[in-house]
């Protein structure tokens, strides 16, 4: 799976999450974190998603706002897991 | 901690550990009702509950009833920190001390191995008890809470029983509460038994409305919202005293885990408890003051 359709797997599961789903979502909209878009319980909902969607188990040191706060971070941070499986 | 000189005595001091044991738990009991009318004269918070209670309590009940609920407010606040002083020296012989109703249906659970949510109200009853109690019958138990930490709790409930069981604090940051919220999914695959709060709010979305005798409240979407996401059997599970002291720890249930059957089955439970044992809440000063509890 190539990094276009990591990015468009998590946008289409944000836009499935976004409860204003008709605004754009760009690659630096804050997804989770203090000011991201989705709260902590949807948060959680994204992260089972990625985990089932991709196969990957996210670790407790690894949630934080490097990997997980934009859309551009989470579709890196999917990209780095699957290469390191 | 509301200091409970004798109660300590008897189940902390090693040398009358054994003593403490023996005496019957509705001793204790009895001699904590006889002392609180005495606490209550000359405590000022205990003084500030009663007069929360009578606002609360104006619309449905008479004066004389207000002064009741108080008194039995008072006493069970009192009885509550007995029964946790007490329990690490009679945990193993709990069955004197807690009634556990409707075992059979975490049973059912358990043995269905998906996990499950034990779902009380966030200031009602002796919630903390059932944990333990559960914890002592062998369940792997996970509480989730804001409260105090770890250490505190340790010293409170004692250090033996404290290694049965797991608390989950989400205090701290975004991230550490997301992380808990993760540990939370994870606590349930391996099939252990999470035990939740959930509080009340003065207002809130008509979805999550219940209906009470002191008039309606609405329960967190929030966790309603967690529920749903986590996607495993909900148990109601409501702890109070009988009259001789014991917890009764009652298990309803399950229920879907869905906001709609969560707000019908266990918001009107809920209510139920609030009506019959108001003296068990701790949610009238917020009440009057129309906070969430």
């Amino acid at each position: 799976m190539n990094r276009g359709e990591i990015h468009g797997c998590i946008e289409a599961i944000v836009r499935e999450l976004y409860p204003q789903n008709d605004v754009a979502i760009s690659e630096n909209l804050p997804v989770l974190g203090p000011e991201g878009v989705l709260d902590s319980v949807l948060g959680l909902q994204l992260l089972l998603k990625l985990e089932e969607r991709f196969g990957i188990v996210v670790n407790d040191e690894e949630i934080d706002g490097e990997n997980l706060s934009s859309l551009g971070s989470i579709s890196r941070f999917v990209a780095r897991k699957l290469a390191a499986n | 901690m509301t200091r409970v000189p004798l109660i300590r005595l008897c189940h902390r001091v090693p040398l009358f550990m054994p003593l403490g044991r023996a005496i019957p738990v509705d001793w204790y009991y009895h001699w904590i009702k006889s002392v609180a009318p005495l606490i209550g004269r000359f405590s000022r918070h205990a003084r500030e509950q009663q007069h929360y209670i009578r606002l609360a309590l104006a619309k449905s009940h008479s004066a004389e009833k207000q002064l009741d609920i108080a008194r039995g407010n008072l006493i069970y606040r009192k009885w509550r920190v007995c029964l946790q002083v007490a329990w690490p020296n009679v945990a193993a012989r709990s069955q004197q001390w807690v009634i556990l109703q409707g075992e059979e249906n975490l049973a059912r659970l358990a043995r269905a191995g998906k996990g499950a949510i034990l779902l009380c109200g966030h200031s009602f009853g002796f919630s903390g008890m059932a944990v333990r109690a559960l914890a002592q019958r062998g369940y792997e138990l996970v509480r989730a809470g804001a409260g105090r930490e770890p250490a505190r709790r340790r010293r409170a409930w004692g250090d033996g029983d404290f290694q049965r069981w797991q608390y989950l604090g989400y205090d701290g940051d975004y991230w550490q509460r997301f992380r808990v919220l993760k540990r939370m999914h994870e606590t349930l695959t391996r099939n252990a038994v999470l035990q939740l709060g959930i509080r009340g709010f003065p207002t809130g979305n008509p979805e999550a409305r219940v209906e009470s005798v002191y008039g309606p409240f609405f329960l967190d979407r929030k966790v309603l919202g967690l529920i749903e996401v986590l996607q495993v059997p909900v148990l109601p599970c409501f702890v109070v005293c009988d009259q001789t002291g014991r917890a009764i720890i009652k298990i309803f249930p399950e229920l879907v885990p869905s906001a709609k059957q969560i707000v019908s089955g266990f918001g009107s439970l809920y209510a139920d408890y609030l009506r019959d044992f108001p003296e068990h809440a701790n949610i009238w000063k917020r009440v009057v003051q129309q906070k969430e509890f």
